[in-house]
């Protein structure tokens, strides 16, 4: 058996020597985290850009090439896909009373606003008004698409056809392919 | 003890401090990574941008859009490996162009036709599909550039695709819901609105207090409002209820272009020495005062805290004809103003108001509103407090936030434009270059939408009758090219075979309206009015204006005889049909003046006659048949009609050296003519009728 002649490398250069690496790299991590204004305590404003009217002409933050990535293939906050209706061709399609909350009325008329899930212009609004030993109020009224979702053409309801107090309204919609309804209490003052 | 470290302990020693040195290196690199989705600061869900920086569409110019979209790509991944089914070259934004125009140059003149700034419009592109900043986009991010009409839940509408297409509509959505337009409807109102926290109705929703178009607009393309995970996470996710849209609209547009918030003005701006501007700012209880006085504005800003929030509109800052003082009264903090005098006098009478003096001077509200606006005042019976506005938008907003519409107190001035009253029972018609043509109009609420809208003024054309009655001449447009005529069926064939739109009678022609003559250009095809002849014949044949017609004639007598020069042979011309005019002036012959005034159907015949290159114009049927007969004139007709006695202005007649003849009603001109250019004075040719 031969005993090699060599010293054994010492345990304390090599622990030395693993502390200065691990340093080294977590120099390098600070430097990064600080030249990137990625701490938390640093503030958060870039550092000052060449501006024109105040248009910033840097290059895009990774933060924000990041977002942009996140949509590449698709809009983002699009409407639920339509689910389907059993027993039914049709689909059910969100629809939502976006106006009027609370007491919000404009002089004698009352806006009742609607917002349906998806981009149709093809569709149909119907509005039942109902309240307890009323007569119902019903108007009906085409829709219109946006961009990424669709509204009624109406409806602006007179109040001088309603009475004061609390109302429900019932919201449906219908086209070739969709279906939905939404329901709401609105108070007519 | 403490000296010695055995081995083992000095290796552990050794470990830790590497350890710890790691450690507080390290853990804040990795913490920060996670804390460096700095939160959402200053974002207003009810205000998420002002109007006032949505619709500033001079905000940057081609070369700035194009500048902005090599920054934020230097370096395009053209052969990045093959992704979502498309194999390279890719295209950058910055290199984008369809149809021949840049992506920068569709940018800024979709901005400058809707009038909405494109910083919005280059945010819209980042956040839907992050073109901005995507090295290596795909032909679907482009044909689906703003996400217009391209929902997943359905098949894209191929109506919608294409990236001037997207762009164009995005902007003509905005514009619709700025302008409230009638034919676009909208989800959501000015005040108070359940909006979703995001696609997932589970999440539920929440009151927003919309407080702008611009906002509105804004949920009307992205219904959803961010939660506050969506916030707190700054570009990041969230959680399972957030929406990003509008959160990355104002981040994207704040570390862009700074502020969504405008700036109103402290200096006032108005054009007419006369008229002052008038702000409106928002004391610390809410309620309004009015001033037009840069100073007191400084004080209520500096002094007082209180919020400028603009120029509301204008007034007159001394009283001038027609006028009346409006007063400023004080009651317990609240301010109001009122033209009306009885009603000053009993507000002072009941006790408690303040006369504090007369800042301004305003029509009345029985003013002509082809002069002057009426100023809307509203009240909010809950808050006791009142608010004076010429804003549709703003009026609209309180009226659905508790205030209600009073009746108009007063009329005010427009700060923007010379205010050339007209006379009592007159109208004037202000003229404008806009972006796609001229544009005319009586109305002054349109004067200030237009002008504030980029349009030029270009004066007065003259007046119409205020009363409606005279001849009506009808306003049409097509592609923002405004086409006015009195002839009905011209009017109808415009509609049915090419495309206009018949917006309605522009306004009332009379006798007391000076003649409107309409020149077409071939190039831009486009339409401008004038009065002036001068204008008709400096302006026809250049730069593919023609002239057309007048638009009502009113058969103005005497008229004009206008007084062209050959350029190739220094012989004068002289003609009074304004086509005849118009078809030669700028192509070899110069316009000169209208040399003076004759009729055109009575009185003295005036028989035009030429011989080779020069025209002769006599009254005598001798000399006309002589010339004829001896000299080898040619008869041309009769030129124009004057005195039938020897009255009134001569028209001059001379021969030149060059054996040109030469008419003016000049007596000075023609001394001239005769000592400085030889001419030699045969006598006075014909007298001229009344009016010269």
């Amino acid at each position: 058996m031969k005993l090699s002649n060599k010293k054994p490398f010492p345990k304390k250069i090599l622990i030395a020597g693993g502390a200065i690496i691990v340093l080294i790299a977590a120099t390098l991590t600070y430097v990064y985290a600080l030249h990137g204004n990625l701490f938390g305590w640093q503030s958060t404003k870039s550092t000052p850009t060449t501006t024109d009217n105040k248009i910033n002409y840097e290059p895009a933050t990774p933060e924000q090439q990041q977002a942009g990535a996140a949509v590449k293939t698709g809009t983002s906050d699009t409407p639920a896909a339509p689910t389907s209706t059993p027993g039914s061709t049709l689909k059910n399609v969100q629809v939502t009373i976006t106006a009027p909350t609370g007491a919000t009325q404009n002089g004698s008329v009352l806006q009742i606003r609607v917002l349906i899930g998806a981009v149709e212009n093809t569709g149909t609004c119907t509005l039942v008004l109902t309240r307890e030993g009323q007569s119902s109020v019903t108007k009906t009224a085409g829709t219109q698409a946006l961009s990424s979702s669709s509204t009624c053409q109406g409806f602006d309801v007179p109040t001088s056809e309603l009475s004061v107090g609390t109302w429900q309204a019932l919201i449906t919609y219908s086209s070739s392919t969709l279906t939905g309804s939404a329901t709401k209490s609105i108070t007519v003052q | 003890m403490a000296a010695y470290l055995r081995p083992a302990a000095r290796n552990r020693y050794f470990v830790y401090v590497a350890l710890f040195l790691g450690t507080i290196f390290t853990v804040p690199g990795v913490i920060a990574n996670i804390a460096k989705a700095s939160p959402v600061v200053g974002f207003n869900a009810g205000r998420i941008i002002d109007d006032g920086v949505f619709t500033n569409s001079s905000s940057m110019d081609v070369g700035q859009i194009q500048a902005f979209l090599n920054s934020k790509v230097p370096t395009c991944d053209t052969w990045h490996a093959s992704g979502y089914g498309q194999n390279p070259p890719f295209t950058c934004l910055k290199d984008f162009s369809e149809n021949g125009r840049s992506a920068a140059q569709i940018i800024y003149d979709t901005a400058r036709q809707y009038r909405i700034n494109p910083q919005v419009l280059i945010v819209l592109l980042q956040k839907e599909q992050g073109l901005i900043t995507d090295t290596w986009p795909l032909a679907s991010q482009y044909r689906s550039a703003t996400g217009y009409g391209c929902p997943d839940t359905a098949a894209c509408d191929a109506t919608y695709y294409g990236f001037t297409n997207q762009i164009t509509w995005a902007a003509k959505m905005f514009r619709a819901v700025l302008n409230d337009s009638p034919t676009w409807y909208s989800p959501y109102i000015l005040g108070n609105n359940d909006i979703l926290w995001s696609p997932n109705r589970s999440c539920g929703s929440s009151t927003v207090n919309i407080q702008n178009r611009s906002t509105q607009a804004l949920y009307d393309y992205t219904p959803y409002r961010p939660n506050q995970a969506a916030l707190d996470a700054g570009y990041g996710a969230g959680d399972s209820c957030s929406s990003h849209g509008n959160r990355n609209f104002y981040l994207y547009f704040t570390g862009w272009f700074g502020s969504t918030s405008f700036t109103p003005v402290t200096k006032c701006d108005s054009k007419v020495a006369e008229v002052v501007c008038v702000w409106s700012v928002r004391k610390s209880d809410g309620s309004q005062f009015l001033t037009s006085s840069e100073t007191e504005l400084g004080s209520a800003m500096f002094s007082y805290g209180w919020a400028n929030e603009g120029i509301v509109f204008y007034a007159s800052g001394t009283q001038k004809a027609g006028t009346v003082p409006i007063h400023r009264l004080l009651n317990d903090g609240t301010h109001y103003y009122t033209a009306d005098q009885s009603e000053y006098n009993s507000l002072l009478s009941a006790g408690g108001w303040i006369d504090e003096g007369v800042p301004f001077y305003v029509y009345p509200s029985t003013a002509s509103t082809n002069v002057s606006h009426g100023i809307y005042r509203l009240y909010n019976s809950t808050l006791k407090q009142y608010y004076w506005t010429l804003d549709e938008n703003t009026k609209t907003y309180l009226m659905n936030t508790g205030y209600s519409l009073e009746p108009s107190p007063f009329n005010t001035f427009s700060g923007l434009v010379d205010l050339a009253l007209p006379a009592t029972g007159r109208a004037n018609i202000y003229s404008f270059k806009g972006y796609s043509g001229y544009f005319y109009t009586t109305s002054f609420s349109e004067l200030e939408a237009v002008i504030k809208a980029g349009y030029s003024y270009y004066g007065v054309l003259t007046t119409a009758n205020e009363a409606d009655t005279g001849t009506p001449v009808y306003r049409l447009q097509a592609s923002g090219r405004h086409l006015y005529t009195a002839n009905a069926s011209e009017r109808d064939i415009a509609v049915s075979r090419y495309g206009y739109i018949y917006e309605g009678i522009g306004f009332y022609i009379d006798d007391s309206s000076a003649q409107i003559y309409r020149l077409t250009n071939a190039n831009s095809n486009n339409y401008y009015y004038t009065a002036s002849t001068d204008e008709v014949m400096s302006l026809a044949n250049t730069d593919g204006w023609t002239y057309d017609d007048i638009v009502v004639d009113n058969n103005i007598t005497p008229s004009p005889v206008y007084r062209f020069l050959n350029l190739l042979n220094n012989k004068h011309f002289y003609t009074i049909d304004i086509n005849e005019g118009s078809r030669i002036t700028n192509k070899g012959w110069k316009y000169e003046t209208v040399a003076f005034y004759a009729d055109k159907s009575t009185g003295l015949p005036v028989y035009r006659l030429l011989s080779h290159d020069k025209h002769f114009y006599t009254a005598s049927t001798t000399e006309r048949d002589l010339a004829v007969s001896k000299y080898g004139y040619q008869y041309e007709g009769i030129a124009f009609y004057v005195s039938q006695t020897v009255t009134g202005v001569p028209a001059y007649r001379l021969q030149g050296g060059n054996d040109e003849y030469f008419y003016t009603a000049s007596s000075s001109e023609k001394d001239v003519a005769v000592s400085r250019y030889g001419y030699r004075y045969e006598g006075e040719g014909f007298y001229l009728p009344p009016g010269n």
